[in-house]
């Protein structure tokens, strides 16, 4: 039984079906990227698995715990098992750094601000951000932001880690950075699923390629350089400015490895 | 120069607590008015869309209608209904419907300052409502809020001048009895003037005070 298994999404808007039977499945700790045209769906169906977009049905087994994703209680029990990184991050502007990553343990978790602040601080450090613990995200550069998102989410102890177009407002040079961050985390056990136009990104870092078209899944590419190997998928990566089978951020490790 | 009696100065400031009694009372149920307005205003469950239009329907309708209208059709229908009320308590009412209407106008405004990301990343931490409001939503959206509900407020302490109309001795109507009186009128206004200056600007103090405490939060 994979370690994440959705089912039969389906997302109405009137009469308008922007997400048709949509699913896939992750093993743990494997990187999920959704890829598709403008429109296909790629970012709404993200948001169901967190419970932002209601749908009209659809399930989520994660461990073999399966939930009704149209029931109305899902959202919370999605939001207890999976977090998300939105593009624009979403930091609260008036809290620091450390409120922003210990608000939601202290308040819905109920740890203490103490235990909760050294769970945090830590995380920082990991992620290269111990300075920057007291700042306030607007004196964060756009990378500092993502980490500092990234690090809320992990506060939350989440099974799955989700990420909407992790990369589109960073420098060339810090894509790098947040792939080898991404790669970390999922050796760590972390399963992640992402939403990318960046195809060099999605070709170096997947374990696993959904791609999307008219709110359907229209091929779906499994194990590393998957992206080469399934032909719906090498045609819309290289049609759409990246090459299939490249790994210019030096990402993929060796197979043997 | 003809000085003022003590029975002149005790109408003045009498007349000016009156005046203090319509701001404070009628702002006081103004704020309490905005926020459940704005909260039925931005209800998003299905059932609530006739309160929810209901709403918006009076915000719009009450702004468009000069103040001493709403005043008249207050004190009139207060006395149709056989409601035995003084004159200062219709002013009172009428000045809280009226300003409620703006407010809510500048505290939805507020609310929308802050960025639908915040406002979603708070949903899916599993913040609970009252924490959403309290620790993400409420005091950002403040600080867009407290500066023009409180020029808002200061603008509409003068209006309350407007209650003299049925009947309610405030400030400027004490002026005005006072110049009938046969005192000078360049003086008592003048001492009008003053007085409602004191009144007004230790809002404004107040107003800088609130948002220094905001943006240091």
């Amino acid at each position: 039984m994979p370690y994440i298994d959705v089912r039969d999404v389906c997302v109405r808007h009137g009469k308008n079906e922007t997400l048709r039977h949509a699913g896939f499945e992750a093993e743990r700790g494997e990187i999920v990227s959704f890829i598709g045209p403008s429109g296909s769906g790629k970012t709404t169906f993200l948001r169901t698995l967190i419970g932002l977009q209601p749908v009209w049905q659809g399930q989520m087994g994660v461990e073999g715990r399966i939930v009704d994703m149209a029931a109305p209680a899902s959202a919370r029990i999605l939001r207890e098992q999976a977090a998300i990184v939105f593009q624009q991050y979403g930091l609260f502007g008036h809290m620091s750094v450390l409120r922003n990553l210990t608000l939601a343990p202290t308040v819905v978790a109920k740890r203490s601000r103490r235990d909760a602040e050294h769970e945090a601080r830590a995380l920082l450090e990991r992620l290269g951000l111990a300075n920057k613990a007291d700042m306030l995200p607007a004196d964060l550069s756009g990378g500092q932001k993502q980490r500092v998102a990234i690090a809320r989410a992990l506060m939350l102890r989440p099974s799955l880690l989700l990420l909407d177009e992790p990369t589109s407002a960073l420098d060339p040079h810090k894509v790098r950075d947040v792939g080898v961050l991404l790669r970390d985390l999922a050796q760590d056990g972390m399963t992640i699923v992402q939403v990318s136009h960046a195809m060099n990104v999605v070709s170096s870092l997947s374990d696993r390629i959904v791609l999307l078209e008219d709110g359907q899944v229209r091929a779906v590419g499994k194990g590393r350089g998957c992206a080469a190997q399934q032909p719906d998928i090498a045609a819309f990566m290289n049609t759409h400015g990246g090459d299939a089978a490249a790994d210019p951020a030096g990402l993929r490790p060796d197979p043997e490895h | 120069m003809i000085a003022f009696s003590h029975y002149d100065i005790a109408l003045l400031l009498q007349a000016m607590a009156r005046t203090v009694e319509l701001s404070l009372g009628g702002g006081l149920l103004g704020i309490a008015g905005a926020i459940i307005l704005t909260a039925l205003r931005l209800s998003e469950l299905r059932y609530m869309f006739p309160l929810r239009m209901l709403a918006v329907l009076y915000v719009q309708t009450i702004r468009r209608i000069p103040f001493i209208v709403t005043l008249y059709i207050v004190f009139f229908c207060a006395g149709m209904m056989g409601v035995d009320v003084s004159a200062t308590i219709v002013a009172i009412c009428s000045i809280g419907l009226i300003a409620a209407a703006y407010l809510c106008e500048i505290v939805h405004g507020g609310v929308k300052t802050v960025p639908v990301e915040q406002v979603e990343a708070a949903l899916v931490l599993n913040l609970p409502l009252w924490a959403r409001w309290r620790y993400v939503i409420g005091p950002q959206a403040m600080s867009a809020i407290v500066p023009p509900a409180v020029g808002y407020l200061v603008l509409f302490i003068k209006d309350t001048a407007l209650a003299s109309q049925i009947g309610v001795v405030e400030l400027s109507q004490a002026g005005v009895i006072l110049s009938n009186r046969g005192l000078p009128s360049a003086q008592v206004f003048c001492a009008v003037l003053l007085l409602y200056f004191a009144i007004s600007y230790p809002l404004t103090c107040l107003s800088r005070l609130l948002e220094k405490r905001i943006a240091v939060h």
